[in-house]
């Protein structure tokens, strides 16, 4: 009865029976070896030497430090992790051990798994200490359900002393939540300013003279002529904030509403009311029905034109020496021409926004067991040069040779965070790159200081009273989120945004901002006509 | 009756008489002693079950609560305020309610029924081709697409759909005919997207109704051959009777997920484009569209739980249509 | 014989097939196709069937800059597949034997017991929690085992496949001789089940190949990375780059580092590769007639 094939069947089942349980005990044991959550173990993972623990500091400008911390930290990536990063880490965990008998276990999130990771992290708990919290990653929202650990104005001043005074106190202010400190901000180009990017070798060849354009109206005679001068070019880059740059209007992140910025009321008004709103719009839309804009923009927003070489004006977010930037990340893409160069103009007047300091903030987890030794770390992360550099650019001689004092020049194929300098504390501290300017850190000291804040500085719509309605809002709006981008007709369009809007409870959040807005109008003393 | 006989009838192999079921009733651990070894093999499973599924199930409350952190999960889950069924009003005030329902359905329906038609139809024809090594190509060939994610298989569309590409380009030009905007234009795209869920899935299905055939007795077939019927008599009557249990499985479990849609396909390949909404958005879509305004796990909680709620009622329902047809398949 | 279609029906299916196999094969060829192909002309002229300048640049610029990276990834997949299929082989084909047996009182509480988990869920967050925290799962290779080694769906197939494939007679005739359940499945039921047994390993196999989700959630170590899951991170990667730039303007000229289109197909060809042989290798599995011999036998 029983055949070759059943005999060796059965024996093929008795080791996947055999496998099934080596494998859970596997499981079992790995997991509790690794300590995967511990965010502070008691032992430090990289001690450097032998003795070192003897002579390691016990206490810092009277805080204690006599007993050693790990820190679980958590930082983006927008692509893969620079190579040799293990080893620029050893070399980190060797200064924080000498400096505040610190090590740190820095992992490394995708910004494409970002959400997602994240959110499960925070829901269930996870301990650890540090993470990336910008606003443009639901910092807010976060710090309201409680994620994060509260800075007091005592800690502020004990842990943090010198990073305190690297911003001024309205800008401290515009990173509160519910009156609370709960994040570092990242020290950069912190004040906002739009203009032009153009492709300077194709203005000269036409004798364009680009900074002469102060509005959109001014360009459009320009694109003209690029379309016909030069059809493999792409006039005009797609845009989705065109009314950005406070021309006319202040952006409030409240429903539709807006503060005019040509006078000084504080009347909130809505956007599409305002005849300048309306007139960009019709603008924007006639170029790309004049073929200023790529016909296929909808759909084909993946294909980067600006690294490619293939736009010839973008209006977009700049800061002192952002062309440069631009410029030295382009060629390094095979497709960029070899004598395009691109030059900026800024056109708008540096403002101030609330989420100015909140581009590359740190936050500390509300499930952290040691946020003292924590908010320490941060405070010798943004103010201390050595180890600045040397996360962002590595170990000297290895992964780059000093030119001088202030400038470095980065040795091919080593670690480098090139590109991301900007997400990494106090940008302020970097040395200088090839291509930049020599003052470009007075560059972005002018550009902030001359920034003015804007009118509804330290305004927050609270969403959580009308979430449901927001929701609802989002995703039945989301299917004319073409016109924004100046690809559907809005005349045509517009009017059934708005059913739509009515429809999904426009009016309720229409009222909760006026609420909330009046509110804040009160505490500040004054009222919505100046 | 002999002993041989009354332990089969105990075995519940053959039918017994009244007075010997009787004896089968006697409960539990009668029940145990007799098919202890068979239950036993019920308990891997059922630990994993129980470890990966029914823990996990404290998270039902998540649909009904606004979350805030506290310092455990649990306490997360405790703490946090409860909304009643405020999470999913956003879903079912919804100015598109009907749209997405309708979308979703609609999809969903035509694809089990499709489907199901497709899948027995090509793995009859791979199986009655004569060339053995032929059919084994095709197969493997047709099975291909399931390996691309949809993410690549939207760049793909886009190179047949755009305004220069293939159709456009290859077919409606020389042609003389004016070219479609695809991605502008919502009407065509049922079709296309219909089309896709099929191109990528049909590999799948076609496998397990291979397997089924493979299992079949080809006894009943020589004798079929014999009485004289033709090969064509032999797959209506014989094989496609012989896989009816198969079909009304895969159709039940499907109905399960009748309220729910491949997010990958109704998000990548329309390429997200606002204007194709009318035909393209689904439920699935929709949530992750309101999602953005907020990262409020909740809500796509909320919207999950309901989904999983009407997909059972539905199977309930079809599992009894299905038992009147053949109880041998029902699922439970 | 009389158990063969005739020859011209022969013809026409084989022509019904050959369309089908054509319209599943022209998207792999484009695939293939701008995997080879040059990326300037790729941006200027788009997909083509024929690469519009030939180019092996994707390919080496995969191997060149991510050589270890990519043969570490196959590593982890191949020992995710292998072992996640056996293992789920293992846990579905022991589960649905006795929910085919017709004789067992309790079989509607077991099946239930399984649908109701098919249907609802806690959701994403508390299995996260008992991934991580109940059971340590966090990068660790087994944490893209582990969690897929049970699946509803297939238990149904196999118990369906038992149902109508296996002969009572079969199993009457082992009992009459005496034979343990654990026997008879073991040296009968499992023999007989070898196309199930097939079929669910090659959905398995796939499914672990295919599989982003179990990394993405519970991964976050590079070396521990599989080929799917390093796609998905360059794909949403410049997706997401895409998206926020608007808002953190810094991230923009990370874009000019992200792989280009070229690239991204080439990535899809090698994740696709091994795994698209598993059918022609588990095929001789499917042959007819397997169960006659064994009743016979």
């Amino acid at each position: 009865m029983v055949n070759k094939k059943a005999r060796s069947t059965r024996s093929l089942f008795f080791m996947l029976a055999l496998v099934l349980i080596t494998s859970m005990l596997a499981a079992c044991s790995g997991g509790n070896d690794k300590p995967n959550n511990s965010a502070s173990s008691a032992t430090p993972s990289n001690t450097s030497g032998n003795g070192k623990e003897d002579t390691a500091k016990q206490e810092v400008d009277g805080i204690d430090i006599s007993k050693p911390v790990t820190l679980k930290w958590y930082m983006m990536t927008f692509g893969e992790i620079p190579a040799d990063q293990d080893r620029i880490l050893t070399a980190i965990n060797k200064y924080t051990q000498e400096k505040l008998n610190t090590t740190i276990d820095m992992e490394y999130i995708d910004v494409g798994s970002w959400d997602t990771k994240v959110n499960a992290m925070l829901t269930t708990r996870e301990e650890f200490d540090m993470i990336f919290a910008p606003s443009w990653r639901w910092f807010r929202s976060n710090a309201q359900k409680g994620a994060y650990y509260e800075i007091t104005p005592d800690a502020l001043d004990k842990y943090l002393p010198q990073t305190k005074a690297l911003f001024t106190d309205a800008i401290w202010d515009s990173t509160k939540v519910k009156g609370k400190y709960y994040a570092v901000p990242g020290n950069k180009d912190i004040a906002e300013a739009w203009g032009w990017v153009w492709r300077k070798d194709i203005a000269d060849k036409y004798g364009i003279d680009m900074t002469k354009v102060k509005t959109f109206q001014d360009i459009e005679p320009i694109l003209a002529k690029i379309k016909e001068v030069e059809p493999d070019l792409v006039p005009i880059d797609e845009n989705q904030e065109p009314l950005r740059g406070r021309t006319y209007f202040e952006t409030l992140n409240a429903g539709n509403w807006t503060l005019r910025t040509d006078n000084d009321s504080m009347e909130l008004v809505k956007l599409y009311d305002q005849p300048e709103a309306l007139e960009m719009r019709k603008l924007w839309y006639g170029f790309y029905k004049k073929g200023f804009i790529r016909k296929d923009a909808a759909t084909k927003r993946d294909v980067d034109l600006i690294n490619t070489g293939k736009v010839f004006a973008s209006w977009m977010q700049l800061k002192p020496g952002k062309d440069a930037e631009l410029n030295a990340a382009a060629k390094g893409n095979p497709a960029f021409p070899k004598d395009a160069v691109y030059a900026q103009n800024i056109v708008t007047e540096p403002y101030i926004t609330n989420d100015a300091a909140l581009g590359s903030s740190t936050a500390i987890s509300s499930t952290s067991k040691n946020p003292e030794r924590a908010m320490m770390f941060l405070e010798l992360y943004m103010n201390d040069k050595y180890l600045n550099n040397l996360i962002n650019f590595g170990e000297e001689g290895v992964d780059y040779t000093k030119v001088s004092d202030n400038r470095i020049e980065p040795i091919e194929g080593k670690y480098s965070l090139k590109g991301m300098n900007w997400a990494y504390g106090n940008q302020f501290l970097n040395y200088l790159q090839p291509g930049e300017a020599d003052d470009k850190w007075e560059q972005f000291k002018a550009f902030n200081s001359s920034a003015i804040p804007v009118k509804s500085l330290g305004f927050f719509f609270d969403e959580e009273p009308v979430r449901k309605e927001l929701n609802a809002l989002t995703a039945a709006t989301s299917e004319f989120a073409a016109m924004y981008w100046g690809l559907l007709d809005p005349d045509v369009y517009l009017p059934k945004l708005e059913k739509k809007e009515k429809a999904a409870g426009m009016d309720k959040v229409n009222e909760e901002v006026q609420r909330q807005w009046a509110e804040f109008l009160a505490s500040k003393g004054q009222t919505a006509n100046q | 009756m002999s002993k041989a006989t009354g332990e089969m009838v105990a075995n519940g192999l053959i039918q017994g008489t009244k007075a010997e079921s009787k004896q089968r009733k006697k409960g539990f651990f009668f029940e145990m002693r007799r098919h202890g070894a068979l239950y036993s093999m019920f308990i891997p499973g059922a630990i994993f079950l129980l470890i990966f599924a029914y823990l996990p199930m404290v998270g039902l409350v998540i649909p009904f609560k606004y979350i805030t952190y506290s310092n455990s999960f649990w306490s997360t889950l405790f703490d946090s305020e409860w909304v009643g069924f405020y999470n999913f009003e956003f879903f079912w005030d919804s100015p598109d309610l009907y749209r997405i329902m309708r979308n979703t359905i609609g999809y969903n329906v035509i694809n089990i029924v499709l489907g199901l038609v497709i899948a027995v139809s090509v793995a009859i024809a791979l199986n009655e081709i004569r060339n053995r090594k032929s059919a084994k190509t095709y197969q493997t060939i047709m099975f291909m697409p399931y390996f691309l994610s949809w993410v690549i298989v939207g760049y793909l569309a886009y190179a047949f759909l755009s305004p220069n590409g293939f159709i456009n380009m290859g077919i409606l030009k020389p042609f003389g005919i004016e070219e479609i905007s695809f991605y502008t234009d919502p009407k065509y795209w049922p079709f296309i997207l219909i089309f896709f869920a099929h191109w990528k899935g049909t590999g799948y299905g076609v496998i397990i109704y291979l397997a089924a055939i493979a299992g079949q007795d080809q006894s009943l077939y020589e004798a079929a051959a014999i009485d004289g019927a033709s090969r064509g008599q032999q797959i209506r009557k014989i094989m496609i009777p012989l896989l009816k249990p198969m079909m009304i499985i895969l159709t039940i479990l499907a109905v399960g997920g009748i309220f729910s849609s491949d997010f990958g396909l109704f998000y990548n390949v329309p390429l997200n484009q606002g204007v194709l909404k009318e035909t393209t958005d689904v439920i699935n879509t929709y949530v992750y569209n309101a999602l953005m305004s907020s990262g409020d796990i909740s809500l796509s909680a909320a919207v999950g739980l309901f989904q999983s709620v009407l997909g059972f009622f539905m199977v309930v329902g079809v599992n009894w249509i299905a038992g009147k047809i053949d109880p041998e398949s029902k699922l439970f | 014989m009389g158990t063969s279609i005739s020859r011209t029906t022969n013809v026409i299916v084989n022509v019904f097939l050959i369309v089908l196999v054509l319209l599943c094969l022209l998207p792999i060829v484009l695939v293939l196709s701008v995997s080879f192909t040059d990326e300037t002309s790729l941006l200027n002229q788009g997909y083509s069937f024929f690469p519009g300048k030939f180019s092996i640049e994707p390919y080496r610029f995969l191997m060149e800059t991510n050589l270890s990276g990519i043969l570490n990834a196959y590593k982890i997949t191949i020992f995710n597949t292998v072992v996640g299929t056996l293992l789920t082989l293992l846990m579905v084909a022991l589960y649905a034997y006795p929910l085919s047996r017709r004789d067992l009182k309790y079989n509607n509480f077991f099946t239930f017991f399984l649908y109701f988990t098919m249907l609802f869920g806690g959701g994403m967050v508390p299995w996260y929690l008992v991934c991580t925290q109940v059971l340590g799962l966090k990068d660790s290779i087994w944490a893209m085992i582990l969690p897929s080694i049970f699946n509803g769906f297939f238990v149904f197939v196999m118990r369906t496949f038992y149902k109508s494939t296996i002969p009572i007679e079969v199993l009457e005739s082992a009992k009459i001789d005496g034979a343990g359940e654990y026997r008879i499945f073991f040296q009968l039921v499992l023999p007989l089940s070898l196309p199930a047994i097939a079929t669910i390993a090659i959905f398995t196999a796939v499914g672990f190949w295919n599989d982003y989700w179990l990394p993405l959630m519970l991964i976050n170590d590079p070396k521990l990375s599989n080929l799917q899951y390093m796609i998905y991170r360059i794909m949403t990667n410049i997706q997401a780059i895409r998206e926020y730039s608007q808002d953190a303007s810094g991230i923009a000229t990370s874009l000019a580092n992200a792989p280009s289109e070229g690239i991204r197909m080439a990535m899809a060809m090698i994740t696709m590769g091994p795994i698209v042989l598993i059918y022609p290798f588990l095929q001789k599995y499917f042959v007819k007639g397997l169960t006659i011999g064994a009743i016979k036998g």
